[in-house]
């Protein structure tokens, strides 16, 4: 009598049964078969499975025979005939070139088009390799009229990088405001530390 | 470059064995234009390299193999289009539509393409390795010392790949298919 087999030696078998031995490994199995039923199922869908496989390699050999008398000169004209390239573009080193100097063609468009134009006096590469000088953070306009501020209250003009024109002493500030702030002390402070600022920028 | 003799030679060859590296590469991509495709760029491959053919593998094992090799390129560079976005996801898979071929019924007919359908997708599903010896294995009647020899690997390699590729498409086929016969 042959020895029982178990559920998941059944399921090892199925799964390792080699091509065309599917009746070998039936009789072995078969008693176990007729009484499990998760068994049975997992039999019929391995029989189903390679029952498709089957149906395909008959599909793929019908194909196969009908193209092959169609094709059969193609590998001799092949050899003695140069080759019908793919599109080149599909090709990948052709490919690789193209985005290169597209890529090129771009930044080279885009240099062009905000490229600032040299100033007066530079030579065209002295314009090109100068960076360029940040802008002061206060402009002069607003010196001159700190520079004016700070007059108001009696800054020596020696302290100030030019003369300012003459203004009248009048109170910057309302005077209700004004005696609450110390407007020498603190205008002052604001105009030299702008003026060294300024320097520092313009050296 | 090979000379007017050597082409002549491989020539020959070349129409010996066109019809089972056809079949094989069909086997394979399950396309009949890409497999087309594919033999005429194994034979280029093999004109320009037949004079470095050793003979140590049979000319058929040698010839199946740089077509192979054709072929995992081709699945490498669709695999980065479709990265990209130049190819959809649905077109990486076999049109079955023109492999078809006539059943007597129509119901079985229905039955047969919906099973067929399913069967190419799981098998197109399957990591290249797999694919291959299925391929190999189920389509292109190839022995497991054969499909050794050809992707130069070991007896148990091939087993085991079987096996991992016939578990899989278990498991994506089970309760899906219709027809068992």
């Amino acid at each position: 009598m042959a020895p029982e087999i178990r559920c998941r030696e059944v399921g090892k078998l199925l799964q390792t049964m080699p091509k065309g031995s599917g009746e070998k490994i039936f009789s072995r199995i078969s008693q176990h078969l007729s009484e499990c039923e998760p068994c049975r199922e997992i039999h019929a869908s391995f029989t189903k499975v390679e029952s498709a496989l089957v149906a395909r390699k008959r599909q793929l050999d019908d194909i196969a025979s009908r193209t092959a008398i169609q094709r059969a000169g193609v590998p001799s004209k092949t050899a003695r005939s140069t080759v019908a390239r793919k599109a080149w573009l599909f090709r990948p080193a052709w490919a690789s070139v193209a985005a290169f100097l597209a890529m090129v063609a771009a930044g080279s468009t885009l240099f062009l088009t905000t490229r600032q134009p040299p100033r007066q006096g530079d030579s065209h590469m002295s314009a090109r390799l100068t960076p360029e000088r940040p802008a002061p953070i206060v402009s002069s306009q607003t010196i001159k009229e700190l520079a004016e501020v700070v007059c108001r209250h009696e800054v020596a003009l020696s302290e100030l990088p030019y003369a300012p024109e003459a203004v009248a002493h009048e109170p910057l500030f309302p005077s209700s405001v004004q005696k609450y702030i110390e407007p020498a002390g603190t205008l002052r402070a604001i105009a030299e530390s702008t003026i060294k600022l300024t320097r520092r920028h313009e050296t | 470059m090979p000379g007017q003799q050597d082409t002549q030679n491989f020539a020959d060859v070349a129409d010996a064995h066109y019809r089972r590296i056809f079949r094989g590469a069909l086997s394979l991509t399950g396309d009949r234009h890409l497999a087309e495709e594919l033999v005429q760029e194994t034979f280029l491959v093999a004109l320009r390299k037949y004079e470095n053919f050793t003979g140590a593998a049979s000319l058929f094992t040698w010839l199946y193999g740089i077509m192979l090799n054709k072929y995992r390129d081709h699945c490498r560079r669709r695999r980065l289009l479709s990265r990209l976005g130049f190819v959809r996801a649905e077109d990486n898979l076999v049109a079955t539509s023109n492999t078809g071929t006539e059943n007597p019924s129509q119901a079985d007919r229905a039955a047969n393409r919906d099973d067929n359908h399913l069967l190419v997708e799981a098998v197109e599903r399957l990591p290249f390795k797999l694919r291959t010896v299925i391929a190999m294995h189920y389509f292109d009647d190839m022995s497991l010392n054969e499909i050794a020899a050809i992707l130069n690997c070991r007896l148990g390699t091939v087993k085991s790949r079987v096996f991992n590729a016939r578990k899989r498409l278990y498991r994506t086929l089970k309760g899906k298919l219709r027809n068992g016969s």
